[in-house]
Formats: C-alpha cells, structure tokens, sequence
C-alpha cells in the first residue's frame, strides 16, 4: 500500500537515476552476482563481467524499466504487461531471484544517496520494488 | 563449519573496525521497525513507535540497537565459531522471546543498507558487500540453530 507521499518520493528518486541508468543498474547487477551467484545462471549469454559494455548496457534497460513503473503506479499490471509476459513464458527465472536484485537495487542506491536514503524513502523503495516484481511474476503460472 | 576466504576475514574485519556501533546499531533497529512494521511487535513495551519520528528519537530503540551490535562484536571476535557462540542467545530469542527467526534476515538487511549509506560505493564494493552479507548470513542461521 502506497501512499500519495510514498508515490512522489518514488518518482523523484528514480527521476534522478534515469541520467546514471547505466551506473546504477550496472552495479546493482553486479552486486547481485558477486553476492549471490547462483543468479549468474540466467546470465550465461552474456559478459557480465565488471564495467562490460552488457552489464551497463543490461543495467540500463532495467532502471529504466524501474522509472517508467514509478510514473505509472497506479497502471502497473498494464504498463508492464510486455514485461511480465516476457519474464514469465521467455525468462522463466526462479521468483525468489526478484528479492535478491530488489535487495542490491536498495543497498545500490543507499550507497549513492547516502543519507538522502531516510527509512522512509527506503520503505517506499522497498515496498515499490516489491510491487513491480509481483507484477513480473504474475503470469508465472 | 564456515570456510572463509583471507579476503572474507580481512573485509569483515575491516569493516566492522570502521563501523561506529553507537550509530549504527540504533540506525539499523529503528530503520527495520520503520520498513517492515510488523517487527514492532516484538517491542511493545518500549513505548512510542507510532511515526518514522518517534522510532528514530526513541531511546529504548537506540539502547537495544546498541544492545545487538554488541552480540554481533561477539560473532566478529569468534568467526570460526558462530554458531557455538550463538547458541544461548538463539535459545534466548525462540523460547523467551518468540522471535519469527525470519525476522532477523530483515534486520540483517537494514544493516547492510546503513553501512552502505555510511561508505558508499567504494568503500562497500560488491566484493565487501559479498563477505559482510555472507558474515550476516552466519549470525542469522546461528541465531535461528536452536528453534524447535
């Protein structure tokens, strides 16, 4: 449950990601594989080593995902159908996996904003994170 | 037994010497009753816990931050031994306290986002971000070993 307050919060901070897309999901992805690597296997496709040109370029495409969400709370099961879709029937990735980059998507931006990260702002974050992975693995059976 | 790497010990180490525990432990207990209110319930004596505002200004918060970051100095000090180390105070927390032990992966997790937010991106890498979480890890099945 999202508040008017929470809504706003979450569209400022991603706003301000969307310039640092590459930066910032680049490294919440590699936090993720470095922390727990078993999620390295949906990866095999790919060079997600450090800084590689699809790391950044893969980080991109999801912060961008992420802030397109943000603008569209309200709508999220329709904005992201396509994605949801595509995360159930193409990716079929386990649905705890979305827990483990939600987790290093917050510790990413706790080191960026520092304490601009209140508890407030990241209980917005958390329970957005939330929302928008119910909604990927919604079509999962 | 846990196996850990020279560069595990040395991270692990080397962050907790740079961690002020006064400051962290109160952040990190107020920050979980904040994000995932229903840990609240096991603090009901402790007073006010209505707003974000009354859980950061209240002392019996901070006194039982402080409280836990010592138990945790006490795993830094035996890190080939958690799990003995532990086992009281896991006895403690299932048959005196009650405590769901899933909760402490979530305080475990505000602890992670504080020293994140105190040493930002180099100064918590993903490789150190990797041995603290993999340390945590440890505590929380250490203090959850002696549920039954």
């Amino acid at each position: 449950m999202l508040s008017n307050t929470e809504k706003e919060l979450i569209v400022q901070i991603w706003d301000t990601m969307i310039p640092v897309a590459e930066d910032i999901g680049s490294e919440a992805l590699l936090r993720m594989f470095t922390t727990f690597p078993k999620t390295k296997t949906y990866f095999s496709h790919l060079d997600i080593s450090p800084n590689s040109d699809h790391l950044r370029c893969h980080g991109k495409k999801i912060v961008q995902a992420l802030a397109e969400g943000a603008r569209n709370i309200s709508t999220l099961a329709t904005t992201l159908a396509p994605l949801s879709r595509f995360h159930a029937y193409l990716l079929r990735i386990h649905p705890t996996n979305f827990k483990l980059l939600n987790h290093c998507i917050l510790v990413t931006l706790a080191c960026h904003m520092g304490d601009n990260f209140t508890p407030v702002a990241h209980a917005a974050i958390d329970k957005f994170l939330s929302a928008f992975s119910a909604v990927l693995a919604e079509k999962f059976r | 037994m846990v196996e850990w790497t020279d560069a595990e010990r040395t991270a692990i180490i080397g962050l907790w010497g740079k961690l002020n525990i006064d400051e962290i432990g109160p952040q990190a207990l107020s920050r979980c009753l904040i994000v995932y209110p229903w840990t609240q319930r096991y603090f009901s004596t402790f007073g006010n816990l209505s707003s974000p505002a009354a859980i950061m200004g209240n002392a019996k918060v901070a006194a039982h931050g402080r409280t836990v970051m010592g138990g945790l100095e006490r795993a830094i000090k035996n890190m080939d031994n958690i799990k003995a180390t532990y086992a009281a105070l896991s006895v403690m927390h299932s048959e005196r306290l009650h405590v769901d032990p899933d909760n402490f992966k979530l305080l475990a997790d505000c602890i992670t986002v504080c020293a994140a937010m105190k040493f930002g991106p180099s100064g918590f890498n993903a490789d150190i971000q990797e041995a603290w979480q993999k340390f945590l890890s440890v505590v929380v099945s250490a203090l959850g070993r002696q549920y039954h």
